[in-house]
């Protein structure tokens, strides 16, 4: 009730009051201003300031943003890992690459390695620059030679076009290297994903998770031999031992069958055997590819078949029995029995 | 077209003119056209006596002050640059204006020297509680509050008009308000004129 009298009141009085004379103010000459004076200055308002402190931390803001934007994309293009790729030969050796094929690092994953990469630098260099300087190491070094020659390649990467574009340079690099060494390589490449428990157990093994992954597929069928024996050999055996795996099929019979053909050596049966082997490969290869793996590309090591050459054997074989009838039937003494004492001649 | 009377003031009307208007006012100014000129004195004359008033405190140099203001608006309106708050401008040129006045000491009469009652500028105030409200208002309150309350009361500017164009936030001019208006009720209780 107060505030309404005193405001009443307030405005009583002073609207009471002489204002100046408006045709006083209109008809007195003014000389206009070249500028504004200290009286007439426009001083920026405080929104104007803050607009402008605005502006300024906006334009700050966007500047930061495409910085870090492009300090981002570069990051990625150059600094991230884009692809994994394992040399085992004995030692074990991870390069990692970035979008553009670039080395990031190569490191040893196990001691012969780390000790054959003492002291080098690789950061920054081409692939194919890197593939042969590891390639001269690795013959200096007495790990690849004309008779060790095999080299398992591993490539990850989540593009597969990548991985095997990848794979198919890096094994023309490897090729290329070697040649000039007389060295023919058998790489024997993988395209797969690794999974954790690949790269814990490659980790405490001192392997590559890539040769963890070929180590597997020979424990599949050598159940003769163990884990910790396999992380210990070197490509060449280990490529051995996957050869005589595809021996060892999953059913028993199979197993006896070979080792029957063998004894028997019939041509005629030995290659349906070995289109059985074939055949049983496949399988493996459609099996591989269910469980996993990009693409096997290469399974089985590529050795130029042996040709068994019986001319210069001398194991003992005595070709006069072939005139005798097929086989021997040790059921009874029948007449077509043959009498033994023809045999021990 | 309406012509201010200068000698003896009006009566407040019902609804007082709110100092709104567009800043193309200035610009018309700055081309010489009058009726622009009226209607900015209509529209901000008030406004401008009510806070030159509370800077100076006495009628006769916050007339001769408010007349120069509008003066120099005219000398300069050519040369503003429109930033959204005209009467901010006029304000500026006010504030200036009267604070060179009360440097140079040219001050016709003093607030504190002079009793309202006996002072022949306020005889045209006819009701004396009036008069009283307005001499409290005028010495006990400080410069921020009266500015706020007279241009409240008086120019009917709102509270965010008032934070706007004297640049000062809104709760600083609502509690300056509310200070001033209880200060004021204090003071004409103890006076005996509420």
């Amino acid at each position: 009730m107060y505030r309404k009298k005193i405001k009443k009141a307030l405005k009583q009085a002073v609207f009471q009051l002489p204002m100046p004379s408006f045709e006083k103010i209109s008809n007195t000459p003014v000389t206009k201003l070249l500028e504004h004076d200290f009286i007439t200055t426009q001083e920026p308002t405080k929104q104007k300031v803050q607009n402008s402190i605005s502006r300024v931390i906006a334009v700050v803001c966007v500047c930061c943003g495409l910085f870090f934007a492009f300090g981002m994309g570069w990051f990625a293009q150059n600094c991230v890992i884009d692809s994994k790729i394992m040399l085992d030969v004995n030692p074990s050796i991870e390069i990692t690459t970035n979008h553009k094929d670039c080395v990031l690092e190569v490191k040893g994953l196990n001691e012969d390695a780390r000790t054959l990469l003492a002291g080098k630098k690789y950061r920054g260099q081409g692939l194919s620059q890197a593939i042969e300087s590891l390639m001269n190491l690795l013959t200096e070094d007495d790990y690849l030679t004309e008779s060790k020659n095999t080299i398992l390649l591993s490539v990850q990467n989540k593009n597969t076009q990548h991985s095997q574009q990848l794979e198919k340079n890096i094994s023309d690099y490897i090729r290329a290297s070697l040649e000039q060494q007389h060295i023919i390589p058998n790489i024997i490449d993988q395209l797969i994903i690794f999974n954790q428990e690949e790269e814990d157990t490659a980790r405490q093994y001192q392997i590559s998770p890539g040769k963890i992954r070929y180590i597997n597929g020979i424990l599949a069928y050598r159940h003769d031999y163990t884990l910790e024996q396999l992380a210990v050999m070197n490509m060449e055996d280990l490529a051995n031992l996957f050869e005589d795996a595809d021996d060892f099929g999953d059913n028993d019979d199979d197993r006896e069958d070979s080792s029957d053909d063998e004894d028997q050596d019939d041509p005629e049966e030995d290659s349906s055997d070995e289109e059985q082997d074939d055949t049983d490969n496949d399988d493996e290869h459609v099996e591989k590819k269910q469980s996993g793996v990009i693409k096997p590309s290469n399974k089985l090591p590529q050795k130029p078949p042996q040709q068994e050459d019986f001319s210069n054997d001398d194991s003992e074989y005595d070709s006069s029995w072939e005139e005798e009838s097929d086989y021997y039937d040790f059921s009874d003494d029948g007449p077509d029995s043959v009498d033994d004492s023809a045999i021990d001649d | 077209m309406l012509l201010f009377c200068a000698v003896g003031g009006n009566s407040p009307s019902k609804h007082s003119i709110q100092p709104k208007f567009d800043e193309s006012l200035i610009r018309r100014i700055g081309e010489e056209d009058q009726d622009a000129l009226e209607e900015l004195y209509i529209k901000t004359g008030r406004a401008v006596y009510s806070f030159v008033l509370s800077i100076v405190r006495n009628p006769a140099d916050t007339q001769d002050i408010v007349q120069e203001t509008y003066l120099k608006i005219r000398a300069a309106a050519h040369l503003y640059q429109p930033m959204g708050k005209p009467l901010a401008w006029i304000f500026t040129i006010a504030r200036n204006l009267a604070r060179t006045k009360l440097a140079q000491g040219n001050l016709l009469l003093s607030a504190e020297d002079c009793k309202i009652e006996e002072d022949p500028q306020y005889s045209y105030i006819s009701d004396p509680d009036d008069k009283m409200v307005l001499e409290s208002a005028l010495k006990i309150l400080s410069q921020e509050e009266r500015q706020v309350i007279l241009l409240h009361c008086v120019a009917g500017m709102k509270h965010r008009e008032l934070a706007s164009n004297l640049g000062q936030p809104l709760s600083t001019v609502l509690s300056r308000y509310n200070r001033a208006l209880k200060k004021l009720k204090k003071h004409l209780l103890e006076q005996g004129v509420l």
